[in-house]
């Protein structure tokens, strides 16, 4: 049987979900050959306030891009987290920035937070790679592209000269989920 | 020698990075393509190390020499991903040799990206075609159109939507199209289906009937219609096509016939409403982002004039070019479209094609400032003298960019007045009625209930121009109708008016503001209270205030401060509240400390205060965007100054000094909230005052000549003299006293002064400050002439006690050394000076009698008190007239008494250290409560936090305690002080 797998990058406009949305689709379609579609908010919907990627990872076909329970969220901003929480599936995994309070909704759900903002500017003065973070994490904790795929992904999407900067990310972010992982454990 | 494949790889090196996913398709796929071809003898039939002009006769033979499914999907992957490259390179080649032999780059300009977007669309086409009918396998049944609706030559994405003839069996069609989607994805370049997505039930492809229901049900935005209008077909059947332009698009074209054209309008509400907000967008002081900041607004506004002069291209250029015959009366402004739009097209494409796909360019950040360089010279630019071919190229990025803002302007000017003549609204407008069944006749309901046709629309100018306009009843009517409503259907109709701040929250704010400055009557207060605590729920409920007053501050700062002067107390507590959250998008986080600092100051200041700041703001609005920044503040304040005199007109140069009046206070003020102690803040008050003193003087002098024609010399003979708090070099009083002195009994010279001095008077008063004239009401004029005021003050009784100390604490601020030294000789000297004892007898007696029954209200004087700031300035007085100093009353005198007497220099420093206390306390108490002396205890919260005690109840209460405490301490030290002077 067939396994499909809902994901949704969420926070404000302009904080690159959009881009590391693609960079997981690519990783999951190109480098691992599995069949992916990503979904974005357009419009007025993208320049407003909270702003969604949506990606489905599958082995088989996809007949619709459009997320109905997301399985895995990942959530930037405490708007994107209040608005996009209640379509989180009951075995989903919520990822959300450490200064996000996901309150009583996230009951009997798998709740990780993790300082992916805190970390780029602490890395990089600024909180301009804090997707670039997020994405690492996801790379470590997901159950279905491997971090070399999204690796990759990430090295055939961005800008030349600034594979460094966007690698240190990565890796940031791939720590944190380590070290969550370890003191979990 | 190399072999083909690494040389293919080295060459794409000069490509962007996202070219390397082609590399990896092809060398995982070239040697399975390579033997099927070989084995079906077939490889000197295909193109694969070079680029090709039979791409379709080639992936055919490409697809006959696959053994199955999967092999054909690989081998016409692998050959897509060549040909691709090779494209692109050839592309790279082509631009670099045409633009740097064009003399008209953006024509080329315009001819390469028609060339590149054709031949990529070719490219794709073939390839979706041959994918499609592999996924298919000859089993479908329905009809279909596979349209393209974005733009051509973009290769991040192709968005697209499919329609289909209605017919039920399309799980088959849905199918394919996903498995297209997704090899597309694997092997090529993503495909979106936007369209498909808002029109189709849970499907990528949808029928005509369904694009007609959701359209039918307002269920649809400008984004979806602008992809319906720019759609062109790609493959599939024509006949469905038209049918679909026939059915669906023709709607929104305008039609001169129709007595309606409800669609047209709900879509150039939607355009002219999203342009605004495209223009309005912060601009980033470090990215730069072709897309959005000239390209969507161009190709929005195409858009949309193409439905007013029915024009049916969907290309932009072809667009324009026949705009330029059916409205030949803005081909200047076509003209300069058309070249922004090649400019811009061609730079996005070549940093696309050579950098990466984002859409903004940060130039600060490492190496792409290289790779702008890089596109420079592809563009033809060259480096000359110091000038950089890059920095050549930026300057012409916003050359065009505001020579297209500035056609834009024009255009959407005439979209409007377009829009006004056609508008469904226009009866209701006209006070006509509306000609609907569900019409009341009441139009606050009836604009509401009309306008919920154009969901998610933002732009409203019209109805606002209408409701703003003093000749029209069109506001009273308004009110009336809104006051005549139920409580639950005031809810619904006001909250109607404020559903649309999730899409643009202008128009809103635009609203409240007209009716907050229109509100004369108590209904019309009422309404604007109504609705605007309705908005700022909304904006709560939607999580989004801090995120839509930050946008406001940058885009419309006049209007969000207008807001703020409108609303009441409360209101404004609970804005304060809702924006300490920081905004979410990164592009506005730069702006929160200005909306934070113009909330504060709002929320945390006394009308004092404002009466400052509301005039100052309103006529600079400049001013707000560097309110958190006082360094950049005074650097305003002082420009702002040195430019008085460019002023030609002596009017203009007043009203200019009248505005650096303004905001020089309103700056020092906010340093002293900032909690900056006064001995800094009165410095530079009376620093600006003194500036602003003699300016004006200056200015009033050239004004009388001006309407006298002659001007008189004073030959040294005339000064002005600043008394009371402004001699003490005090900042913050709401008064100013002046003493103007002639040394002429001249009547002729007596009344040319006195016009100077009566023109400063209207000006101060325009500021808010009342000038006093010492003397003025007894000698029936503002200047007094000096032999007279001698003969005055000669004359012994109480009141000329106090005038003669007003004397002596003048401080000259307008005039020479010569009338100061006759005013100390003739007067000071021997009528204060020379009775000093007397006088201090006189002062004594004057401070023991105003404490001789102190009541609570006197209690709590900062300046009346005992040991409050009266006693300092009378006791100080006393030592002025002990020593015979001339100086100020000023903490350097105080200092002086300290070297003077240096046994007593423990309480000088006690009381300079009081008087900053209490001066802190009072400046603090004038800006941020209200012009009071008297304190009220319960209001000395944000005072208390102003002078670092904290920002609860317990420091603010401490603050009081502190006051008491510290006035009964000093009423001590300086009684004994009296003492021991009057001994």
């Amino acid at each position: 049987m067939s396994f499909e797998y809902s994901i949704r990058f969420s926070g404000a406009g302009g904080q690159g979900l959009v881009q590391i949305a693609r960079i997981v689709a690519e990783a999951a379609a190109i480098f691992e050959n599995k069949n992916a579609t990503e979904s974005i908010s357009y419009g007025p919907e993208a320049r407003g306030n909270t702003c969604r990627a949506d990606i489905i990872i599958s082995d088989g076909v996809i007949a619709y891009p459009k997320v109905k329970v997301v399985d895995f969220l990942l959530v930037l901003t405490q708007e994107a987290c209040d608005k996009y929480i209640s379509e989180l599936s009951p075995d989903g995994i919520i990822v959300a920035d450490s200064e996000i309070n996901i309150g009583a909704d996230s009951v009997d759900r798998k709740l990780i937070t993790a300082p992916f903002k805190a970390t780029s500017e602490e890395i990089f003065g600024a909180p301009v790679m804090t997707e670039i973070v997020a994405l690492g994490f996801f790379a470590y904790m997901n159950k279905v592209i491997g971090e070399d795929a999204i690796q990759n992904a990430i090295l055939a999407r961005i800008p030349k000269n600034s594979e460094e900067t966007y690698l240190k990310a990565l890796n940031a972010g791939l720590k944190l989920a380590a070290d969550k992982n370890t003191s979990s454990e | 020698m190399r072999d083909p494949l690494t040389r293919l790889t080295n060459r794409t090196a000069l490509l962007g990075n996202y070219n390397r996913k082609y590399i990896h398709i092809i060398s995982k796929n070239i040697d399975k393509l390579t033997s099927a071809l070989d084995r079906h003898r077939l490889r000197d039939q295909v193109h694969l190390w070079s680029y090709s002009t039979e791409i379709p006769g080639e992936m055919d033979t490409v697809l006959s020499c696959a053994s199955d499914t999967n092999d054909k999907l690989d081998l016409l992957g692998c050959y897509f991903a060549l040909q691709f490259l090779q494209m692109n390179l050839r592309m790279v080649d082509i631009v670099k040799i045409e633009l740097a032999n064009s003399s008209e780059r953006w024509r080329t300009g315009k001819r390469l990206m028609l060339e590149i977007g054709r031949t990529f669309r070719f490219l794709t086409k073939n390839y979706m075609q041959r994918l499609l009918d592999i996924f298919l396998s000859g089993e479908n049944n329905v009809e279909y159109a596979v349209l393209g609706v974005g733009t051509r030559a973009d290769q991040d994405d192709i968005d697209m939507g499919v329609i289909h003839d209605g017919s039920d069996d399309v799980h088959k069609l849905n199918l394919a199209f996903g498995q297209l989607s997704s090899e597309m994805l694997k092997k090529a370049t993503r495909l979106h289906f936007h369209l498909s997505e808002h029109v189709g039930q849970n499907s990528l492809v949808a029928s005509i009937d369904e694009y007609e229901d959701i359209l039918k049900k307002g269920m649809y935005d400008f984004v979806i219609v602008t992809e319906m209008l720019g759609a062109n077909l790609i493959m599939g059947d024509n006949s469905l096509f038209q049918q679909f332009k026939s059915r669906v698009t023709n709607r929104f074209y305008y039609r001169s016939s129709e007595k309606q054209n409800r669609y047209h309008e709900g879509y150039l509400r939607g355009i002219l409403g999203e342009i605004q907000s495209l223009l309005n967008r912060p601009k980033s002081e470090s990215t730069i982002a072709p897309k959005d900041d000239i390209l969507r607004p161009i190709k929005t506004l195409l858009s949309a004039l193409k439905l007013v002069y029915g024009v049916d291209k969907v290309n932009a250029w072809q667009i324009v070019e026949e705009l330029k015959t059916e409205n030949e009366e803005r081909l200047s402004e076509y003209q300069t479209i058309e070249q922004a739009l090649s400019f811009f097209e061609l730079f996005r494409f070549l940093y696309q094609i050579t950098v990466s796909q984002d859409e903004d360019i940060p130039l600060n950040e490492p190496g792409i400032a290289e790779m702008v360089a890089r596109i420079s010279e592809m563009f033809g630019f060259e480096q000359v003298g110091v000038v950089s071919a890059k920095d050549f190229m930026l300057v012409n990025y916003y050359e065009f960019l505001q020579s297209s803002n500035r056609a834009i302007d024009v255009l959407t000017s005439d979209l409007r007045s377009h829009l006004r003549k056609i508008s469904i609204f226009r009866p209701i407008f006209l006070n006509e009625g509306i000609e609907y069944e569900e019409a009341r006749g009441n139009i606050a309901v009836d604009f509401i209930r009309t306008s919920s046709f154009f969901k998610g629309i933002t732009y409203w100018d019209d109805f606002l121009e209408v409701l703003n306009d003093d000749e029209s009843d069109f506001y009273d009517n308004f009110i009336k109708g809104f006051t005549e409503l139920t409580g639950t259907m005031k809810n619904i109709i006001g909250s109607g008016y404020v559903y649309g701040v999730v899409n643009d929250p202008t128009y809103a704010l635009r609203l409240l503001v007209i009716l907050g400055k229109r509100a004369q009557t108590q209904e019309g207060k009422d309404v604007f209270k109504y609705i605007s605590d309705l908005f700022v729920d909304r904006l709560s409920e939607l999580s989004i205030a801090s995120n839509f007053f930050t946008r406001m501050v940058y885009s419309h700062p006049e209007l969000l401060h207008s807001f703020y002067t409108l609303i009441n107390w409360e209101l404004l507590e609970k804005i304060a509240d809702l924006v300490q959250e920081k905004p979410g998008p990164p592009e506005l986080i730069g702006y929160h400390d200005q909306l934070l600092a113009l909330v504060n100051i709002h929320y945390k200041s006394s009308q004092f205060f404002k009466r400052h700041f509301h005039p100052i703001l309103k006529k600079h609005p400049i001013f707000i965007k560097n309110l958190p920044n006082r360094k950049k503040l005074k650097h305003f304040t002082d420009a702002f100054y040195s430019d008085l005199t460019t002023h030609l007109a002596v009017e203009k140069r007043i009203e200019h000094l009248g505005d650096f009046y303004d905001l020089e206070f309103v700056r020092v003020s906010l340093l002293a909230m900032d909690g900056v102690p006064c001995k800094v803040t009165d410095a530079e008050f009376i620093d600006f005052c003194d500036k602003y003193t003699v300016s004006l003087y200056e200015f009033c002098q050239q004004k009388v000549h001006l309407s006298l024609g002659y001007s008189l010399h004073s030959h040294g003979l005339f000064a002005l003299y600043a008394t009371g708090g402004h001699a003490r070099e005090h900042g913050f009083d709401d008064d100013y006293d002046m003493i103007a002195i002639l040394d002429s009994p001249d009547e002729a010279q007596i009344e040319y002064y006195n016009m100077i001095i009566a023109e400063m008077n209207t000006e101060i008063l325009k500021r808010g400050i009342l000038p006093h004239h010492r003397f003025a009401d007894y000698f029936d004029s503002y200047i007094i002439p000096l032999e007279k005021l001698a003969d005055y003050l000669c004359v012994d009784s109480d009141d000329r006690f106090i005038d003669k100390a007003q004397i002596l604490c003048s401080r000259i601020m307008v005039g020479t050394p010569i009338i100061e030294n006759k005013l100390q000789d003739e007067i000071i000297t021997p009528l204060i000076f020379a009775r000093h004892r007397e006088f201090i007898e006189q002062l004594v007696s004057e401070m023991r009698s105003r404490h001789y029954e102190e009541d609570e209200v006197q209690r709590h004087d900062i300046k009346e008190c005992s040991g409050g700031l009266r006693d300092i300035e009378m006791l100080l007085m006393m030592y002025k007239a002990k020593y015979k100093v001339r100086d100020p009353l000023s903490r350097k005198f105080l200092q002086r008494l300290g070297e003077t007497e240096p046994e007593n220099k423990k309480q000088f420093n006690y009381i300079e250290e009081h008087l900053n206390f209490l001066k802190n306390l009072r400046d603090l108490y004038r800006l941020k409560t209200a012009a009071h002396d008297v304190i009220d205890p319960h209001y000395l919260l944000s005072i208390a936090e102003s002078m670092k005690y904290g920002n609860d109840h317990d420091s603010a209460l401490k603050l009081y305690q502190e006051f008491l405490s510290r006035t009964d301490e000093a009423s001590g030290v300086i009684g004994a002080m009296v003492d021991k002077i009057n001994q």
